[in-house]
């Protein structure tokens, strides 16, 4: 399964009321009526008319007040209430029916044959059916499309975020003034600051573009940027990485992990005096899979800012992808620093690259 | 003419290093009265030192440049050294102080280089730069946020920090104030009229004595045919009652 595409296991069916969509179920129970009138020539129009706008109007009401104010976690549970509250609709709508012709054509013998009311049912059911499952297909299909532009626009801003953090002023200019620096006294340190700067750059950029990488392709892209890091700030930034063999060919979108190393390096390992570890493992759990960044710089107060369009992207592209199955947790860490916990299921991604 | 002592403040060695060989070439008489690498090492070397010059890196961990220069002010020249940074370009191009551009060109080291040892021979090295700092600082540091970013629960054993953003409601409950999020309930010690009060009030809204709700998370808000207001929310299927007093948020424009 492709992540993005996938539908959100939460998805609720919700259908909004627009007056565009009221008069639409209009015209189709005046076109329904035509068409009694024009297989049975002996049913009266105004009152085909009547019984079909009743019918119509009481099952459009009934279906979207199942589907609106029923909230149900179980998909097809919800579509069986639906179901129930079509033909309950249906009965609703005879019944009014009957009584607004009888209003207005006093004549009009009552319904009380269970056969008249059974043709009636019949009919009402068959283009009830018809109906409402083209209004909540077409309902669905926008859902859909909103989501779809959803998807697009966060791989986008993955895209944008990006190269923003690759061109952040600080990291760049710093990161050329330290190879600079070192070019006449330890060129061989020079030189491999400056591999490591380009792989990450090279990496990073092809990878962004991608819909899903492997898990090793990412951790190779946190090495790269922990590389150029380590030799600025020397002994004040120490890292381990543990994902186990099993877990590298493992898919996933890109750019999950790196921005959580960034956000640890920048508001918890720089500015601290002492500087600190920084741990990034991978753990699998049977079918969850955790990713994990620690740090034990300085950790955030209340009103740190580092919350923003970073983990807030992350979040959305792990909901859009994943849905309710994934998960993002921070935590303080003991005794300084931050946690930060992805969670994703282990099987949906696997092995699929596109 | 006594010799002039300056210091240089970096937390990287190597720029340092660097710093202190361009010195040495470009002005030799200079002594290079010690090293620190970071803000706090550097006040202490400062005022034990009391040097002519001081090179501070702008960013630095603990205590930044901008800091101890102003813990210092007027006892000494100050250079700052920092990396592209357009508003503190902005800042420094309009004052007297001076400052040095990562990576450090040689031409512009060289004109720093004449500046200073003009303006050092013109015994009053320093004048008052308190007001020319305070608008670096406003520049330069992060702009404190007013409103909590961070909420800080207890959970199991550890401390879960919820990024405000996730939080769909606040819910008083007896000692405590429930807050939850798509993943769950924590429980937490503030009271809902702290967090109003510390809160953005343009994202949670106070709905109801005993709730406050972020409005970026509320899918609909329904209306009973008493006209009690409910909202509902995008992600879960919990409910929140508007009281009385507050449904003017959601009057229709």
């Amino acid at each position: 399964m492709v992540p993005g595409v996938q539908a959100r296991d939460h998805s609720s069916i919700h259908i909004t009321v627009t007056p565009l969509k009221i008069a639409a179920v209009v015209i189709v129970n005046c076109l329904i009526a035509i068409f009694i009138v024009s297989i049975n020539s002996s049913a009266s129009f105004l009152i085909s008319l009547i019984f079909s706008q009743c019918i119509g109007l009481s099952i459009a009401a009934c279906t979207i007040a199942a589907a609106n104010l029923i909230r149900i976690r179980w998909h097809s549970l919800h579509i069986a209430f639906i179901a129930v509250a079509l033909v309950g609709g249906a009965v609703l709508g005879i019944v009014i029916g009957s009584a607004v012709a009888r209003f207005f054509f006093p004549e009009l013998p009552r319904i009380n044959t269970s056969e008249h009311f059974q043709t009636s049912l019949i009919f009402a059911l068959f283009f009830g059916v018809i109906v409402t499952y083209i209004f909540f297909s077409f309902q669905r299909i926008s859902t859909e499309r909103v989501r779809r532009l959803e998807v697009e626009k966060n791989a986008v801003i993955t895209e944008i975020k990006l190269l923003q953090s690759q061109m952040e002023p600080h990291f760049l200019f710093n990161t050329l003034s330290t190879i600079i620096s070192f070019i006449d006294n330890e060129p061989a340190k020079a030189k491999k600051m400056l591999e490591s700067f380009t792989s990450f750059l090279r990496t990073s950029l092809v990878l962004a573009r991608s819909e899903t990488i492997t898990l090793s392709q990412e951790i190779d892209m946190v090495k790269h940027y922990l590389d150029v890091f380590s030799i600025r700030m020397g002994d004040r930034l120490r890292y381990t990485i543990d994902v186990p063999d099993e877990l590298k060919s493992f898919s996933l979108p890109p750019l999950l992990i790196q921005p959580l190393v960034e956000n640890a390096i920048k508001h918890g390992l720089e500015p601290s005096v002492r500087g600190g570890e920084l741990r990034i493992t991978s753990v699998r759990n049977a079918d969850v899979l955790r990713m994990i960044v620690v740090d034990s710089g300085r950790g955030v107060s209340e009103t740190s800012q580092g919350n923003g369009i970073g983990l807030e992207n992350i979040r959305k592209r792990l909901e859009l992808a994943y849905g309710r199955k994934s998960k993002l947790i921070f935590e303080e860490n003991k005794p300084s620093g931050v946690c930060v916990t992805i969670e994703i299921p282990y099987e949906t991604v696997a092995g699929d690259h596109r | 003419m006594k010799q002039l002592r300056a210091i240089i403040a970096d937390d990287e060695e190597a720029l340092r290093t660097y710093l202190k060989k361009k010195l040495a070439a470009l002005w030799p008489d200079l002594i290079i009265a010690g090293e620190a690498q970071n803000g706090d090492a550097a006040l202490l070397l400062i005022n034990e030192q009391k040097p002519d010059i001081a090179f501070l890196d702008v960013k630095m961990p603990g205590m930044s440049g901008i800091d101890v220069a102003k813990r210092i002010a007027g006892t000494c020249a100050i250079v700052f050294v920092t990396a592209f940074d357009r508003y503190a370009v902005d800042a420094f191009e309009s004052q007297a102080l001076d400052y040095l551009l990562k990576p450090i060109s040689d031409e512009r080291f060289e004109k720093t280089v004449q500046r200073l040892k003009k303006r050092l021979s013109v015994a009053s090295a320093t004048n008052d730069m308190s007001a020319t700092l305070e608008r670096l600082s406003r520049f330069i540091q992060e702009p404190a946020p007013a409103h909590l970013q961070w909420i800080k629960a207890q959970h199991k054993d550890g401390i879960r920090l919820i990024p405000v953003g996730d939080i769909l409601f606040f819910r008083a409950t007896d000692k405590y104030t429930t807050v939850r999020t798509k993943d769950g309930e924590f429980l937490i010690r503030k009271t809902i009229k702290e967090l109003e009060d510390e809160l953005d009030p343009n994202q949670f809204w106070r709905v109801h004595r005993a709730a406050l709700v972020n409005a970026g998370s509320v899918q609909s808000v329904s209306r009973s045919v008493a006209g009690t207001l409910t909202i509902h929310f995008k992600t879960i299927a919990d409910q929140i009652t508007v009281s009385r007093a507050y449904t003017h948020l959601f009057k229709q424009m």
